[in-house]
C-alpha cells in the first residue's frame, strides 16, 4: 500500500528526514513511534503531499505521490495532529464541506457524512457546534473528515493528544474497526499502549530514521530480558550531570537519564544495579520516594535504541 | 470548477456570518462616507480659478468666450507671462491660451487652444476635459461652415456664447462636460464618499484575507491541501470570495451613493471597480503571506491602509498637500483608485486620458498576487 524509498527532508542545512525506508502493507496497522522532533511528522508531511522531499520516492498503491499528487491523496486520509475543523460549524456541516471538497455530491454526500457521523458516534451531537464539543468529540470529528471519501490508507498523527480515557477508548475502537474492515493504518503517538493495542508492526524513528522495525515481540527481542528501572526521587536532584557521571562510573559505563526526578536505566540484574546505586544515593542524601522495575515493553526497546524515553 | 465555486460559496457564508463583519463591510463606510461626503459638499466655496490667454482679435474673443462660460471655475484673463506664473505658483488650476492666428490653426485641423498646467488635480481633469469638448466642437462646426471663410466660424462660437448652456447639453458633444458645475459637485462627493469606500474595502478585505492566516495555524489549509481540490483550485477559491465580498461592499456604497448624493456612474464603472477590487484583494493576500501572527496582520493591515490612504489623497484632496507628498503619491494604488474613480464619476471614456490608473493598478495586482502565490506555494 505504500511504499517509501530513501526519503529524505532538511531545514536549514539540519537534517530532519534521514534516507528512510518504509513498507507498509494493504491492512497492516503500523504504528510509528519516536519522540518529539523525531521526524515523524516530516515523514506523515511527505507521505501526504504537503511537504517535498528533497529525495526519494513515496508510492501509494501504484501512484507515485511525488508525479501525481492529486492522484495518490484520493486514496489517503489524513488525521492531523491539530483539529483542523471550522470551530464556528457544526459537526454536519464541518463533515458536509470536507466531503465536498473530496469531491462527493449531492445524496452520496449526505448518506456518507451519516455513516460517519455514527461511525464517530456523534449522530445525536451533529448539529452542534464543534467548538462545543469536549476535546475527545473534536477529534473523533477531526477523525470523521479523514474518512469521508473511504480512504484506503488513514493516517494519524497522534490522534489522542489531550483527550480523556473514555475518548481515547471511543477513538482506538474506532481505528481498530476501521483497520478490520480493510483501511491500511498508519499510527503515530507517544502512548505505547495505543500503539500496542493498534498496530501488528512498529517503526521506531529517531533523528530522522528507522531505527527498528517489527512486531512488538520481535522489538521487545532487541532488548531481551532487559528491564526498566525507574527511581522516583523525592526531590529534584541539584547537579544531575554530577550524579549522573557518579552513576555511570558506579555501573561500569552502564547508560541512565534524569528527567523530572526520575532516575531511569535498563539492566538485565535489576537487583545488581540497585544494591550498587541506592548506597551512592544514600550518600549523596538523596531520598527515593518510590522505585519501579518494568518488565521489557516498547518503552524499553525505545529506551535501548534512543537512549532517550519516548516523551522526551 | 466546483471546488472554486465550493469555496467561494462557503467562504463567503462564513464571512458574512459574522456580525463583526457586517459592521465593518457596510455600516462604517456607509457612516464615515455620509460625514466626509458632506463635508466635500459644504466645502464647495467659491469655484477654482482659471485663466484665459488671448489675443485682441474677433476670433479670439469669441473662442475665449466659449472657455469662459464653464461656470465650475472662476475665469481671469492674463497675459501668457502672468499666467505662467499663476500656475507656476499653484494660484490657478490652469491657463487656458487661444493660439495666435486661430482660424489657420482650425483650418489645419490643430487645437486653437494651448493648456498651462501644473499638475493634474482633479480640478484640471475637469477643466482639460472641458477644453477638449469645445475643441471637438469647433474643429466640427468648422466642417460645417468651411465654405464661408473666418467671417462664417467666428459666428459659430459667437451663437453659442449667445446661447443658455442648457442648449448646449442638448448636443452629443461630451455630455458631462456641459453639466458644469452641479456635476463637478456631484463628481467631487462620490469620490470622497468612494474614498471612504475603498479605505473600508482595504480593511475588510486585509482583515478578510488573514482567514488563511488562521487557516494555515488551524490546520484546516493544509487539509485543504490534501483533498480532491488543486493549490491553484484553493487559491482562486480564495481570490474568488474576497472578490466578490469587495463586490458586495462596494455594490452597496454605490447604490448609498446615488441614493444620498444622486451621483451617476459612468461606462467603466463595473471593470474599473472590478480591476480595483482585484488589486485590493492581491494585496491582502500578499501581507497574509508575509505576516507571522494574527496580532501583527491587525497592527500591519492598519498601519498600511491608514498611511497609504493619507498618502494616496483618501481622506482630503492632494492639491492642498505640499509638493513631496504629491509624489510620494504617485505610487501609491490609492491615488491611483482615486484617480480612475474620478474618471468614472465623470463619465470619462476616452482612454488617452484614463489609461494611467487601469495599467497601474494592473500592474499592481499582478505583483501583489505574485509574491502571494508564490510564497504560498513554497509552503507547500
Amino acid at each position: 500500500m505504500l511504499k517509501v524509498e530513501q526519503l529524505s527532508k532538511s531545514y536549514d542545512g539540519k537534517s530532519i528526514v534521514d534516507q528512510l525506508h518504509l513498507h507498509i502493507k494493504a491492512g497492516e496497522a503500523y504504528g510509528l513511534l519516536g519522540p518529539n522532533g523525531a521526524g515523524k511528522s516530516t515523514t506523515i508531511g511527505m507521505i501526504s503531499g504537503l511537504i517535498k522531499p528533497q529525495s526519494g520516492s513515496i508510492m501509494i498503491g501504484e501512484v507515485n505521490m511525488l508525479q501525481a499528487p492529486k492522484q495518490a491523496q484520493r486514496y489517503i486520509g489524513i488525521v492531523p495532529q491539530e483539529i483542523a475543523l471550522y470551530l464556528k460549524m457544526t459537526a454536519r456541516e464541518n463533515l458536509m464541506f470536507w466531503g465536498r471538497m473530496y469531491g462527493l455530491k449531492g445524496q452520496q454526500l449526505k448518506q456518507r457524512v451519516a455513516e460517519v457521523l455514527q461511525i464517530i458516534g456523534l449522530e445525536d451531537r451533529a448539529n452542534d457546534k464543534v467548538g462545543a464539543y469536549s476535546g475527545g468529540m473534536k477529534r473523533r470529528v477531526n477523525i470523521g473528515a479523514a474518512i469521508l471519501h473511504e480512504p484506503q490508507l488513514l493516517i494519524m498523527d497522534e490522534p489522542t493528544v489531550g483527550i480523556d480515557p473514555q475518548s481515547r477508548n471511543h477513538i482506538l475502537q474506532t481505528v481498530k474497526q476501521l483497520n478490520e474492515q480493510g483501511m491500511t493504518i498508519i499510527y503515530t503517538s507517544h502512548y505505547m499502549e495505543e500503539v500496542e493495542y493498534l498496530c501488528t508492526r512498529i517503526g521506531i524513528i529517531d533523528h530522522g530514521k528507522l531505527l527498528a522495525e517489527g512486531s512488538i515481540e520481535q522489538l521487545q527481542q532487541l532488548v531481551g530480558n532487559a528491564t526498566t528501572i525507574h527511581i522516583h526521587l523525592e526531590e529534584a536532584v541539584e547537579d544531575e550531570q554530577d550524579l549522573l557521571a557518579k552513576l555511570v562510573t558506579l555501573c561500569e559505563g552502564r547508560s541512565f537519564t534524569i528527567k523530572e526526578s526520575v532516575i531511569t536505566t535498563l539492566s538485565n540484574e535489576p537487583q545488581t544495579v540497585l544494591v550498587r546505586i541506592l548506597p551512592l544515593l544514600e550518600a549523596e542524601h538523596i531520598t527515593i520516594s518510590k522505585i519501579d522495575i518494568q518488565k521489557p515493553n516498547l518503552e524499553t526497546v525505545f529506551l535501548h535504541l534512543t537512549g532517550r524515553s519516548l516523551r522526551d | 470548477m466546483y471546488s472554486v465555486l465550493h469555496i467561494i460559496l462557503f467562504r463567503l457564508r462564513q464571512m458574512l456570518k459574522e456580525p463583526s463583519n457586517i459592521i465593518l463591510l457596510f455600516v462604517m463606510p456607509i457612516v464615515f462616507s455620509l460625514i466626509f461626503g458632506s463635508f466635500a459638499l459644504d466645502g464647495g466655496g467659491e469655484p477654482p480659478k482659471a485663466v484665459i490667454v488671448a489675443e485682441n482679435c474677433e476670433l479670439c474673443g469669441e473662442l475665449s468666450g466659449l472657455i469662459a462660460k464653464n461656470p465650475s471655475f472662476t475665469w481671469e484673463y492674463q497675459s501668457e507671462e502672468e499666467a505662467r506664473t499663476l500656475v507656476a505658483e499653484r494660484k490657478v488650476v490652469a491657463a487656458i491660451v487661444v493660439e495666435p492666428q486661430p482660424y489657420e490653426r482650425i483650418q489645419a485641423g490643430e487645437a486653437p487652444y494651448r493648456v498651462i498646467m501644473n499638475e493634474p488635480t482633479e480640478d484640471y481633469i475637469v477643466l482639460s476635459q472641458f477644453v477638449r469638448g469645445i475643441i471637438n466642437m469647433v474643429l466640427m462646426q468648422h466642417e460645417v461652415v468651411r465654405d464661408t471663410g473666418e467671417a462664417g466660424l467666428v459666428q459659430v462660437p459667437h451663437s453659442i456664447n449667445a446661447t443658455p448652456l442648457i442648449e448646449l447639453q442638448q448636443q452629443s458633444y461630451q455630455a458631462y462636460l456641459l453639466k458644469g458645475e452641479d456635476q463637478a459637485r456631484k463628481a467631487s462627493q462620490s469620490t470622497r464618499a468612494i474614498g471612504f469606500t475603498i479605505m473600508f474595502l482595504m480593511f475588510t478585505l486585509s482583515g478578510t484575507a488573514a482567514v488563511i492566516y488562521n487557516e494555515r495555524k488551524d490546520f484546516t489549509w493544509q487539509r485543504l491541501r490534501t483533498t480532491a481540490a488543486t493549490f491553484s483550485q484553493i487559491i482562486w477559491g480564495y481570490i474568488g470570495s474576497f472578490w466578490v465580498l469587495g463586490w458586495l461592499q462596494f455594490a452597496v456604497m454605490l447604490l448609498f451613493i446615488y441614493i444620498v448624493y444622486g451621483s451617476t456612474w459612468g461606462l467603466y464603472l463595473v471593470p474599473f471597480v472590478s480591476l480595483m477590487i482585484f488589486m485590493v484583494v492581491a494585496f491582502s493576500m500578499m501581507l497574509v503571506t508575509l505576516i507571522k501572527s494574527k496580532k501583527q496582520a491587525e497592527a500591519l493591515s492598519s498601519i498600511i491602509v491608514v498611511s497609504t490612504c493619507m498618502l494616496g489623497g483618501v481622506y482630503w484632496p492632494l492639491d492642498i498637500v505640499p509638493d513631496m507628498m504629491q509624489k510620494i503619491a504617485l505610487v501609491i494604488p490609492q491615488y491611483w483608485m482615486m484617480q480612475g474613480m474620478s474618471d468614472v464619476a465623470l463619465n470619462i471614456t476616452d482612454w488617452s486620458i484614463m489609461w494611467k490608473p487601469w495599467l497601474i493598478l494592473s500592474i499592481y495586482s499582478i505583483l501583489c498576487l505574485t509574491v502571494a502565490i508564490r510564497k504560498l506555494s513554497k509552503e507547500q
